[in-house]
């Protein structure tokens, strides 16, 4: 299974980045009856009705030990899709039907659990319809055909006849070996040289058959008549089986094509089952959960994860995001988290829009409409469009109710003066539409404007001996206007920040001196 | 589950006549046999004397896999013991057991990648079985430890130029000697199952290591340019082919070491190979069961590996082989 990333509209390089089939192998995978399952994306309902059935499920599965069995019945079903081909083209094959005695059987099993349960046990009498047109017909749960005595008969002729013919070669090759000295095997051919002591006698030995090549000759065991006419006999005995075997397997299918509208529909739900099943295998196993769906525009994630952040960092520390009203910005000094916010919101949004469980602790959110991820980026030179140009084609787009706009530092793509000025109408424009914005931005202004909310991303800087070393706590922080005086304490912190990265001396210096002069104003 | 596979020497070798002949003598002795083939086995004419070429004669209760495609023709003659989708194709592979002796055609798995999950199948289900491959001329992959425990070599003996370098060149690679084993506990402890080429100096520290085809890795063929002509080890694992052979011809103090042997893909004379000036090692030993010698006129001079039984295909009797 491949996360389908293009349909959300995300870039490869992003899709790299978040690592989406990271997350999609948790999923356990290798299930047959699952092979060409595709995700899509979900409208509000489907989302919510979805969602609402893996509530019901893990609610009804309690434990680890009665998913883990269920899965293991599952992962034994087997694929029907090209036997549903088969059966409604009425042109079945053998193994059509010992995939089929496969699925009854294994679907039995799983029945009997969820039954266990008190799940929903589904159209049984389709299941012993089929299984009564699988036992009336097929042998050793679809291994062979039963077939009338006739052929039974074939069956038991053409065993004789092998034996005789087994019998009669082995013979041949005794009488010869005793009548040239040579052992020779039916049907290789045996090379012998003129010089050879053998050649005198293998050429006067009437069942052996030579023929000059090069410097010897080729030996080959020719059958008398008698044998021949029994190799015969056993290949019209053969014919006649395959037509038997044929004819019966017509009329198997013709049985099956009675119940295939039922089969089909019972194998979709059976399939669809067997999805919510992995996907509860998946929440046990990996501790993720099921989303509450509600109808506010709020979106709250506690202990939010990134997967492939978690893997490559010890310290990594997880989201909590509490997002009240519709148009919020988000601040914070470089390197706070800001990004890594966005992305991991943007990465549970696209999760969700899939119907897919997260990897959080708790999470209560709206169903999103269209999601946007709008990232700082160079442009793109074949299509003759720059950042600022990227940037201005995002914001323009129609919006419509319940999309997410994710925008990572706004109008950063063009000078401070005009980019703050340019965010300040857009964020208010945004305001008068139904959608939902988060934006990270460096203009701290934008915290007064009317209707917005601002979250802020604390971070703290801690000396070690050596070195200058950042350590980021990832936590965001709502801000009253009680706390606009932040802004200030935010005034010099890239400049603290710069100072923990390796920067001339030089620099580091006109730093200090810098930090010096807005405390001495400070305390005058 | 061993797995024993038959590889020819150049195409129509022999080397359906060999699992042929060896299936026969076996069928009673060793009745848990599983036969298969890469892709489908052979052509059904023979390239040199366009004359048909025997179908495998699969006997009664034997079990082999082929696609379920090639069964469609032989409904009744066979039972359905299991069947399996792999990576290489969409149809799926089916396990059968011949219910009277017929000529099924094979088409096994084609790929490494297929080959491993099958035997993974076949480990859980049939583990006392032996898998019997029938090879092919270009998948010199079967000579892998993790496909293939033994290998049955056959040998077409030619006077023709082109097949006379064919079979020089299995009798290369089956004289390459296994690595020491000292050079083998330092490759094995810096290789990956993805490594393809390895470029080490003489106190194995790793000067290049590549995913990439060693004979279309630029990268690589420059550093052996620049460090080859001090001591170092140049591990393999992807083909030796000629010009790669040639480039590194007159590099004295490198050692090669290739993965398994069949990745010697160049054929060259027996004064070539005495020209080549590194060492030739192999990281696998070759692990050949038996040679089978199909010979249409009588050559002398092949100096076959002593330590190897060798069977005249069609001169000697074969009651002794075994599993």
């Amino acid at each position: 299974m491949i996360f389908p990333y293009k349909l959300l509209g995300i870039s490869d390089a992003l899709n790299n980045e978040l690592c989406f089939d990271e997350y999609i192998n948790n999923i356990q995978h290798n299930i047959p009856i699952l092979m060409n399952k595709q995700l899509t994306l979900l409208d509000e309902h489907d989302i919510s009705s979805h969602y609402n059935a893996l509530n019901k499920l893990a609610f009804q599965i309690p434990d680890k030990k009665n998913i883990t069995h269920i899965m293991n019945i599952v992962s034994q079903l087997p694929n029907l899709s090209d036997t549903m081909h088969a059966i409604k083209n009425k042109h079945i094959d053998m193994h059509h039907l010992h995939l089929l005695s496969q699925f009854i059987q294994h679907d039995h099993n799983l029945r009997k659990i969820e039954e266990s349960l008190n799940m929903r046990a589904c159209a049984a009498p389709l299941i012993t319809r089929l299984s009564h047109i699988i036992n009336k017909y097929t042998l050793n749960n679809g291994q062979e055909l039963k077939l009338p005595k006739a052929t039974q008969n074939y069956y038991l002729r053409l065993n004789k006849i092998n034996t005789s013919i087994s019998n009669a070669i082995t013979t041949l090759e005794d009488h010869i070996e005793s009548h040239t000295g040579i052992r020779i095997t039916y049907p290789f051919i045996r090379e012998v040289s003129t010089s050879s002591p053998y050649f005198k006698y293998l050429k006067s030995c009437k069942y052996i058959h030579l023929k000059k090549n090069g410097h010897c000759y080729q030996a080959i065991i020719a059958l008398p008549s008698e044998v021949k006419s029994l190799y015969d006999h056993a290949n019209e005995l053969q014919a006649k089986i395959i037509t038997a075997n044929t004819q019966a397997l017509e009329r198997i299918g013709k049985r099956l094509y009675s119940v295939f509208k039922l089969l089909r529909d019972y194998y979709y739900t059976r399939q669809h089952h067997c999805w919510l099943y992995a996907l509860i295998h998946t929440i046990k196993i990996n501790h993720y959960i099921i989303p509450k769906i509600g109808k506010k525009q709020i979106i709250e994630i506690n202990d939010g994860i990134l997967p492939s952040l978690k893997k490559s960092h010890a310290n990594y520390v997880p989201l909590t995001i509490h997002l009240h009203q519709k148009t919020n910005i988000l601040i914070g000094a470089n390197m706070s988290g800001k990004s890594t916010a966005l992305k991991t919101l943007f990465f549970h949004l696209c999760l969700i829009k899939m119907g897919l469980p997260l990897p959080a602790k708790s999470a209560h959110v709206f169903i999103p409409n269209r999601i946007f991820l709008q990232v700082k980026g160079s442009g793109d030179i074949h299509s003759h469009s720059s950042s600022f140009s990227d940037e201005i084609a995002t914001y323009s787009t129609k919006f419509q109710k319940n999309d997410i706009l994710l925008s990572d530092e706004l109008f950063t793509s063009t000078d401070p003066i005009n980019g703050n000025w340019l965010a300040t109408q857009f964020l208010t424009y945004f305001n008068t539409l139904p959608m939902f914005t988060l934006i990270s931005t460096h203009f701290t202004n934008l915290s007064t404007l009317p209707k917005i909310n601002t979250y802020c991303m604390k971070d703290t800087i801690s000396k070690s001996n050596k070195n200058n070393c950042i350590k980021m706590l990832y936590q965001m922080t709502h801000m009253t206007q009680n706390d606009h005086n932040f802004t200030d304490q935010q005034y010099l912190k890239p400049l603290h920040i710069a100072m923990t990265l390796s920067i001339p001396e030089d620099i580091s210096k006109a730093i200090e001196r810098k930090c010096d002069e807005h405390k001495g104003s400070h305390h005058a | 589950m061993k797995t024993i596979s038959f590889i020819g020497s150049s195409k129509n070798a022999g080397k359906t006549t060999s699992l042929q002949i060896y299936i026969h003598h076996l069928q009673h002795k060793h009745p848990h046999l599983i036969l298969t083939s890469i892709g489908i086995n052979g052509e059904h004419i023979d390239q040199f004397t366009h004359m048909e070429k025997p179908q495998i004669i699969i006997p009664e209760n034997t079990l082999f896999i082929t696609a379920s495609s090639q069964l469609t023709s032989h409904i009744g003659l066979y039972r359905i013991i299991d069947q399996y989708i792999l990576p290489d194709c969409s149809d799926p592979y089916i396990l059968a057991q011949a219910i009277t002796p017929t000529a099924f055609t094979i088409q096994g798995p084609n790929t490494k990648e297929s080959i491993i999950i099958l035997k993974k199948h076949l480990q859980k289900t049939h583990p006392q079985y032996t898998l019997l491959i029938d090879g092919s001329i270009d998948r010199c992959f079967l000579a892998d430890p993790k496909i293939s425990n033994q290998l049955m070599v056959t040998l077409k003996l030619h006077t023709t130029p082109h097949n006379c370098k064919q079979q020089q060149r299995f009798k290369h690679m089956m004289s390459i000697p296994s690595a020491p084993s000292a050079l083998q506990n330092m490759l094995t402890s810096n290789i990956t199952p993805n490594t393809k080429s390895m470029l080490l100096d003489d106190r194995g520290h790793i000067i290049y290591d590549s995913h990439i085809s060693p004979c279309m890795d630029k990268k690589l063929h420059q550093y052996c340019a620049i460090y080859a002509l001090k001591p170092c080890t140049l591990f393999i694992n992807g083909a030796l082919t000629m010009p790669l052979f040639q480039l590194l011809a007159n590099f004295s103090k490198l050692r090669i070491v290739l993965n398994y042997f069949t990745l010697l893909h160049a054929a060259v004379s027996e004064m070539e190979y005495a020209r080549f000036q590194p060492m030739l090692f192999t990281l696998h030993s070759s692990n050949i069961k038996c040679i089978f010698l199909n010979q249409s006129k009588t050559v002398t001079s092949m100096n076959l590996p002593a330590h190897i039984p060798t069977y005249n295909l069609f001169r000697e009797d074969l009651h002794d082989i075994s599993i």
